[in-house]
């Protein structure tokens, strides 16, 4: 049944960002020259929200015992790993306008071409399991 | 209100609504779930399927949920589309049509402009380029916009932070140089 659950959660958050248009190639160019404040908006308003989440959570996690309390782990700090990674990451998202959650949603709303992106994806996912170890941290 | 219902059901989101949503529905998932969103490491997950564990497989396989839920997304999307409740043309600023104009783009129609998206030779090559490197990044980099910028820096994860001021500053790179030539192909 579970599985069910994350299928659902996945229809929610598709229809929440192509209802926000952060699925769009246009919002995403209109991003980076910095002509709206659209995209800015709705990122800062999400991390506002989830900021605020995070920290009842951690509030909560302090009086209650330890099996009961909402697992928080930040991603571990590999420097050179997350800035290089992060730009590798930006050069695609603003070539194909959309990130990993739009790849899923655009295939949904039967913009084929969209397989392309997924397929360069999982061949990069690939490719950087295979060098793993070989590569800067 | 009815007024208003009409309005969330058939057109699009400001970002006051949608953004605190993603947030609502990130705190939703770890509170429901104890997970943390993320959709990159989906890449890993279908990799894994690929790759047999042993050891050619130098990861640790630890979850399949985003499997699920990415399947999720494209229904997400298709039910959507099916049902025509999307948006036929985006409100994007007319300084930043005009610069795309005149970059050679003229289908300002869709989510996504045809003439990109498009199985021809050799907008194909761009996307499937575009995509490794979302990959090879996301993956290097522990996360994608999901993962690093929303559930990492509301946590003010330091990583998060270095990733998401990473992915800016290949996104402009690509607005400004890369952008401007593809769309002249």
């Amino acid at each position: 049944m579970k599985y069910v659950r994350y299928i659902f959660y996945g229809i929610i958050f598709a229809i929440i960002l192509i209802k926000v248009e952060a699925i769009s190639w246009f919002r995403i160019q209109e991003m980076f020259h910095f002509q709206s404040f659209h995209m800015y908006g709705v990122l800062f308003s999400a991390i506002g929200v989830a900021l605020i989440g995070v920290q009842l959570i951690k509030g909560r996690n302090k009086s209650v015992e330890e099996s009961k309390q909402i697992p928080l782990s930040k991603k571990e700090l590999r420097f050179k790993a997350n800035l290089i990674g992060g730009i590798l990451f930006g050069l695609g998202w603003a070539i194909t306008g959309a990130c990993p959650g739009p790849i899923y949603a655009l295939i949904g709303l039967n913009t084929f071409p969209a397989v392309m992106v997924l397929l360069g994806a999982l061949l990069g996912t690939y490719v950087y399991l295979s060098l793993k170890n070989k590569l800067p941290n | 209100m009815h007024e208003l219902l009409h309005q969330l059901i058939y057109e699009s989101w400001p970002w006051y609504i949608g953004g605190p949503l993603i947030g609502i529905f990130a705190i939703s998932i770890l509170l429901l779930e104890r997970k943390a969103l993320g959709v990159s490491s989906s890449f890993d997950q279908f990799c894994a399927v690929v790759i047999p564990a042993g050891e050619k497989r130098n990861f640790l396989l630890k979850d399949t949920w985003q499997i699920w839920f990415v399947f999720g997304m494209v229904l997400g999307g298709a039910i959507l589309y099916f049902s025509g409740l999307t948006t036929e043309k985006i409100a994007i600023a007319e300084s930043t049509t005009a610069i795309l104009t005149q970059q050679g783009l003229t289908d300002f129609n869709g989510y996504v402009p045809s003439e990109l998206y498009s199985f021809a030779f050799p907008q194909v090559i761009v996307l499937v380029i575009g995509g490794f490197v979302i990959g090879f990044g996301a993956r290097y980099a522990g996360g994608c916009t999901a993962g690093h910028s929303i559930m990492g820096i509301a946590q003010l994860a330091p990583s998060s932070i270095i990733s998401t001021i990473g992915f800016f500053i290949g996104g402009l790179f690509s607005t400004y140089l890369i952008v401007p030539f593809i769309l002249g192909l």
